[in-house]
């Protein structure tokens, strides 16, 4: 579905990006995860197509990511970036109609199917009852809700996501991943996000990708990937590690204190 | 039906437009029965009558004299004309440099270009060069090429670390603003101009308005106009963010180049007869938010009509306050829009909009 090989970028002779190279198969979910200035965020707007790397190439679906038209990508991959919506004063419904420009014509207006799509995905989000309301009335929260609801209304086979659960509080956190991982099920979709949370990122992703300095550090499952030594060398803290109750994966637990040894 | 009651924002452009071509009307039929050359309001109706092909058997020639439609055909008229071509012109731009920017103060008076026009318009008639390459053109184009490079040179001194920040464009404006009028101002003053047109160029004044000149520049103004319509779903997407919009599909740097060079087209073109008219660019797309909401695909429309509307009477005043004697049109428009301005930038906390 995705193939990452040999990306390399570089910024004024500083290498971001060295050799990243990785799959992601249809309907699977992978945590990108990594320390502040590892080249997670560099890594997305090279996925995304912002950036062009210096040195290997993307595909999707086997066909490199350079040969997309800007709409073609944007029906095959939605990006939910950093910056989120801005707070403009249009409505839900709207915003989230925005998601269907791809599948427009520069001279057709939105369709039937367009309509059908929206109205669907707002209902599915439980956006169908603010979707009267203006954009710049709603909390980050709600706005992050509905950007996701745009990128979910451009039908993508692949959805990329650049810390989505930023600023958000707990529960915010988990009904937004859960709701993501529900909409991946059904309609088989693949998932690729960028995460803080470690926890989060073993609790949701089928598997982990873990870079340090530019590299991928680690990839494959959270008990593969989940190592007390690693994560020291790399965020230079000292984890305790056991295992969740009930979802029977690692868990990272922090101290504040240096564990003697 | 079905398809018309799932797109309201087509009824609201219908309906506003209605509304305000009315105003427009309105406005045009004040506009032409005042004037210093005292002609009574069914005189003036009467001439233009009588110079409507349809109408002209019934009217009756000796009721008026020559001087009276020499005046209602070939100064008011084609001034009122002029007035609501360079009115949409400016504040359709101004629509689509505060969209594209995504900045509220944005203007093509506040961002130079207006002023850089001037400046290419001016060099042309000092130059003689009217009639030059491109015909009865030449003029709205070099004030075109003008606009374009102050504003390539404003968006170059704004852009910092590949980033455009609200506040720098303005301030970038401002120096290059003031860099271009004093170099205007100087061409004028060795070239032995008269102080009059140092200020028609500086202030704006549609005091030299033929028919000819509105000839040439409309079509510029409606063809850009049209042009940049077609973009408003774009603009409406890139008002969420550009890199948002970048990921819907929408390609930003090439749909904000045809954006910025449409506008500067239509301000070049509109300057070129006008001169520098400040601030319509700015106010006029606020009023139609505050009456329509932020849908470009609306607000563009309005703000064309609303534009026109506001420079028509805008002129009336500059001609008729101060009668005999005529303000340039300028001074009227920065009395509105200077306070305006100032009360944006008090509001605009955390609202772009």
């Amino acid at each position: 579905m995705l193939d990452v090989k040999g990306v390399c970028k570089s910024y004024d002779g500083n290498r971001v990006l060295d050799d990243i190279t990785f799959e992601v198969k249809r309907g699977e979910c992978l945590g990108i995860i990594g320390p502040n200035g590892s080249g997670k965020s560099t890594l997305i707007r090279i996925l995304s197509a912002m950036e062009k790397p210096d040195q290997g190439e993307i595909r999707i679906h086997q066909v490199p990511i350079e040969k997309f038209t800007a709409k073609e990508l944007a029906r095959t991959m939605a990006v939910l970036s950093q910056g989120g919506l801005q707070p403009y004063p249009v409505t839900v419904e709207e915003a989230v109609m925005m998601g269907r420009y791809p599948y427009q014509k520069w001279y057709r207006q939105e369709s039937r199917e367009d309509q059908r799509v929206v109205q669907k995905i707002l209902q599915e989000t439980g956006l169908s009852e603010m979707a009267d309301r203006y954009l710049d009335e709603l909390s980050g929260g709600e706005r992050q809700r509905v950007a996701i609801a745009r990128a979910m209304a451009q039908e993508p086979d692949i959805m990329l996501l650049d810390e989505p659960t930023t600023f958000l509080d707990i529960g915010y956190q988990i009904s937004l991943l859960n709701r993501l991982k529900e909409w991946q099920r059904k309609n088989a979709s693949t998932m690729v996000m960028v995460l803080h949370d470690l926890n989060l990122a073993i609790q949701y992703c089928d598997r982990i990708l873990l870079m340090e300095k530019g590299k991928v550090c680690k990839w494959g499952s959270g008990h593969e990937v989940i190592d007390a030594a690693v994560l020291h060398r790399i965020y230079g803290v000292r984890p305790v590690i056991i295992e969740h109750p009930q979802l029977k994966v690692p868990q990272i637990i922090l101290q504040s204190e240096p564990v003697s040894s | 039906m079905d398809n018309l009651r799932k797109r309201p924002w087509i009824i609201k452009t219908m309906g506003w437009s209605a509304v305000l071509l009315s105003l427009l009307v309105v406005m045009a039929v004040w506009s032409v029965s005042t004037g210093s050359a005292d002609i009574s309001f069914l005189t003036v109706w009467k001439i233009i009558a009588g110079g409507i092909p349809l109408f002209t058997s019934w009217m009756d020639p000796s009721s008026w004299t020559d001087a009276e439609e020499v005046i209602v055909w070939q100064i008011r008229l084609p001034r009122i004309f002029l007035a609501a071509i360079v009115g949409m012109g400016l504040a359709v731009a101004g629509v689509a440099f505060q969209g594209v920017l995504r900045n509220p103060l944005a203007d093509p008076y506040i961002l130079g270009v207006s002023s850089g026009a001037a400046f290419g318009a001016a060099l042309v008639i000092l130059l003689g060069w009217q009639q030059g390459w491109f015909g009865a053109w030449t003029l709205p184009i070099t004030a075109f090429a003008s606009a374009m490079l102050t504003l390539l040179i404003v968006y170059r001194l704004a852009l910092i670390r590949h980033r455009i920040e609200m506040d720098t464009i303005l301030l970038a404006g401002v120096v290059v603003q003031s860099f271009v009028g004093a170099a205007l101002s100087f061409i004028l003053a060795i070239s032995n101009e008269h102080m009059q047109q140092i200020v028609f160029w500086l202030m704006g004044s549609l005091a030299l308005s033929k028919w000819e000149f509105g000839w040439v520049v409309a079509p510029l103004v409606v063809a850009g106009s049209l042009i940049i319509w077609f973009f408003t779903r774009e603009l409406n997407i890139i008002a969420l963010g550009e890199e948002s919009a970048y990921h819907v599909g929408v390609e930003v740097d090439r749909i904000r180049i045809v954006l910025l060079v449409m506008a500067s087209l239509i301000t070049g073109a509109a300057v070129s007869v006008s001169g520098t008219i400040g601030f319509v660019g700015m106010i006029v797309p606020h009023i139609a938010r505050f009456l329509v909401g932020s849908d470009h695909r609306i607000l563009l429309p309005v703000s064309a009509f609303l534009g026109a509307s506001l420079l028509i009477a805008a002129d009336t005043l500059a001609r008729s306050v101060m009668d005999p004697r005529e303000l340039p049109i300028g001074v009227i428009t920065a009395f509105l829009g200077a306070p305006f301005f100032a009360f944006l930038l008090r509001r605009r906390k955390n609202k772009y909009f």
